[in-house]
């Protein structure tokens, strides 16, 4: 590889003049506090470094784990993608021209749904839970920006990190403020972990367009919704910079660990801790990422249960779908086409499939669809066979179930586990873009007349 | 906020009353050759209980009052897969409350049997009535029990050892 210099420039910018690159050992999990960095730039990975810390640390330590990830959008614990993600967006947009695409993640803490790149930090405590607090160590997060000179900065009822907006000189102050970092929780018999992304220089454009699905407005779902808030970033260049000045206020929180080394985690030791490969394998599986999804109901029309009104429903027919865990549980259709006319009809072939594993839309054969339509008393009814496509092509569409880019974002989950289990198994530590162009897509910034998009 | 969980545990006995006398009335109508049910509560350090059936087979498991007045509003439980073996202290579910995802672990060695499917729907039932095992309650799973959770279950604390407990865990 001819250029190490530029692929390790965002790695060692600077960051830990004291650093120790090691890898977490059993003596390193027993200390009462400990403070730790990823190299990895893989959100599958650091969640699970994260959630290692998390299940063998020593039960009264207290623990600061800082990363950052590659372009990724991370939904909560128990969120839904469907309504959550713009699916088919997140498929093809590639950062930069680049073959890298966004990753998505479901990750094990609660809270909604948030989109990374490399100008977010991710900062994460993990503390006994008898000391559980919600807001403990936003402020912690909040001092160590202060300490940078940030100003106006604070937690909010939310317990999210807001930045007041910025007046121009001479105006009265308004109470408007930016969201510049969220918070999530999550806890287990012993333990509290407590993690948050700030947005220091990341790029904004893309944020809300991947944050809205066009099926949102047809799906009523179980589990938790995102809020959304006006965003901004704080303007800080340089990640190590923040990462600095959080481990400087986690040490003047926690005066008695002192000192505390800051152990930064390779990628490739990370990988090889067998626990950690457990959690990654368990976040990269499909069970995970959608069938954790609770039950929602998708109907074309507005519903006694779901009132509102939709922005473009179908005027031929009238269908709705129920899904639990991404298993269909029931899909039903009314439509004056029938023989006889206006029934309300199942169409069976969709039954007790998983959503993910539905064929695109191209793929699909209609003859076995049409032979599976029946109504309740199990008689078999005519249909005209544009209605049974329009039907699938609806429901299948890129704005509703989304199955082609569904397909497409499994696809890569397992290119990525495959990918993680070359470096285990010890191949190159590369990431597969440094691989194929030698160089991590976001190191070189250009400016943004340069592209043409 | 422990101020108000003291009132409500000091509030819960008579609460208790309730459930048990409409329980003991549907017992005192049914032949007199069925052994009543009188099932045992007892509770784990994570705050879960377990009733366990007279018949020591069988049990329902569910969250504290305690610990549901702690975690705030609930707004999602993920429940147990059903027929799965689980051994004490696994993660089985999980409940979702002010962005927090709190582990819920077995509190004995067991079998899931049955998931409160109202839970999903209605989670809010688990804020009002955790300790409830009625249809409607906030129970979360029944559970077949075998001789390792037996033997888990002794090892619990029953209901007044878990009241002096939480009492030296709040602040």
């Amino acid at each position: 590889m001819a250029t190490p210099a530029i692929r390790n420039a965002w790695r060692t910018r600077s960051i830990f003049p004291t650093r120790h690159a090691r890898p977490i050992t059993t003596d390193s999990l027993s200390r009462k506090f400990q403070i730790y960095t990823s190299q990895s730039a893989n959100p599958y990975l650091n969640l699970s470094i994260e959630h290692h810390l998390l299940e063998k640390s020593d039960p009264d330590s207290t623990i600061l784990f800082l990363y950052t990830n590659e372009p990724c959008v991370v939904i909560g614990r128990n969120q839904n993608p469907w309504t959550e993600v713009n699916l088919p967006q997140l498929a093809k947009t590639r950062i930069r021209h680049q073959k890298l695409k966004h990753h998505l993640v479901r990750r094990r803490s609660g809270g909604g749904a948030v989109v990374h790149d490399s100008g977010n930090a991710n900062w994460s405590v993990i503390f006994p839970k008898d000391a559980f607090d919600r807001d403990g160590h936003a402020l912690m997060v909040v001092e160590a920006l202060k300490n940078m000179g940030i100003k106006g900065v604070k937690v909010n009822k939310r317990h999210d990190i807001v930045q007041d907006v910025q007046e121009a000189e001479g105006s009265e102050p308004t109470p408007a403020t930016n969201k510049i970092s969220g918070s999530a929780y999550k806890l287990t018999g012993k333990r509290a972990l407590h993690h948050g992304t700030l947005l220091l220089n990341s790029d904004l454009k893309d944020i809300s367009g991947l944050l809205r699905s066009p099926a949102a407005p047809y799906i009523a779902a179980q589990g938790v919704e995102s809020v959304r808030s006006p965003v901004c970033n704080v303007g800080v260049e340089d990640n190590a910079d923040f990462y600095n000045a959080v481990i400087d206020q986690f040490k003047a929180m926690y005066p008695e660990g002192q000192p505390v080394e800051v152990i930064e985690v390779k990628q490739r030791e990370a990988l090889e801790h067998n626990n950690i490969w457990k959690g990654l394998q368990e976040l990269l599986s499909p069970k995970w990422l959608w069938e954790s999804t609770p039950k929602f109901r998708l109907s074309s029309h507005p519903t006694p249960e779901d009132p509102r009104p939709r922005p473009n429903p179908p005027t031929d027919f009238e269908l709705s779908l129920t899904a639990r865990h991404a298993e269909i549980l029931d899909v039903q259709i009314y439509t004056s086409d029938l023989r006889p006319p206006h029934q309300l009809a199942s169409l069976n072939f969709f039954l007790k499939q998983k959503i993910h594993e539905l064929p695109r839309y191209c793929e699909l054969r209609y003859w076995d669809v049409y032979l599976d339509f029946r109504v309740d008393n199990g008689k078999a009814l005519a249909l005209r066979n544009e209605t049974v496509q329009q039907m699938c092509k609806w429901l299948m569409a890129d704005d509703m179930l989304a199955t082609g880019p569904l397909r497409g974002i499994t696809q890569s989950l397992k290119t990525t586990l495959k990918e993680l289990r070359q470096i285990r198994q010890g191949g190159k530590n590369l990431h597969p873009c440094e691989k194929s162009f030698g160089v991590m897509p976001w190191t070189h910034k250009k400016k943004e007349d340069e592209y043409d998009w | 906020m422990a101020s108000i969980a003291r009132c409500l545990r000091a509030a819960r006995p008579s609460a208790f009353a309730a459930v048990r006398s409409s329980v003991s009335r549907t017992v005192a109508a049914r032949p007199f050759s069925v052994t009543a049910s009188n099932e045992i509560r007892k509770y784990t350090k994570e705050h879960e209980w377990i009733d366990l059936a007279a018949d020591k087979k069988t049990g329902v498991i569910g969250i504290s009052e305690y610990a549901a007045k702690a975690l705030g509003d609930l707004v999602y439980v993920e429940l147990p897969e059903e027929g799965r073996t689980v051994n004490k202290g696994d993660a089985i579910g999980a409940v979702e409350s002010v962005k927090s995802a709190a582990d819920i672990n077995a509190p004995v060695s067991c079998k899931i049997t049955q998931i409160n499917l109202v839970l999903e729907e209605k989670p809010g039932n688990l804020n009002q009535v955790p300790e409830d095992d009625s249809h409607g309650g906030g129970w979360i799973a029944k559970v077949q029990v075998d001789e390792q959770g037996l033997q888990d279950f002794e090892a619990l604390m029953d209901s007044e050892q878990y009241n002096e407990f939480t009492a030296t865990e709040e602040h």
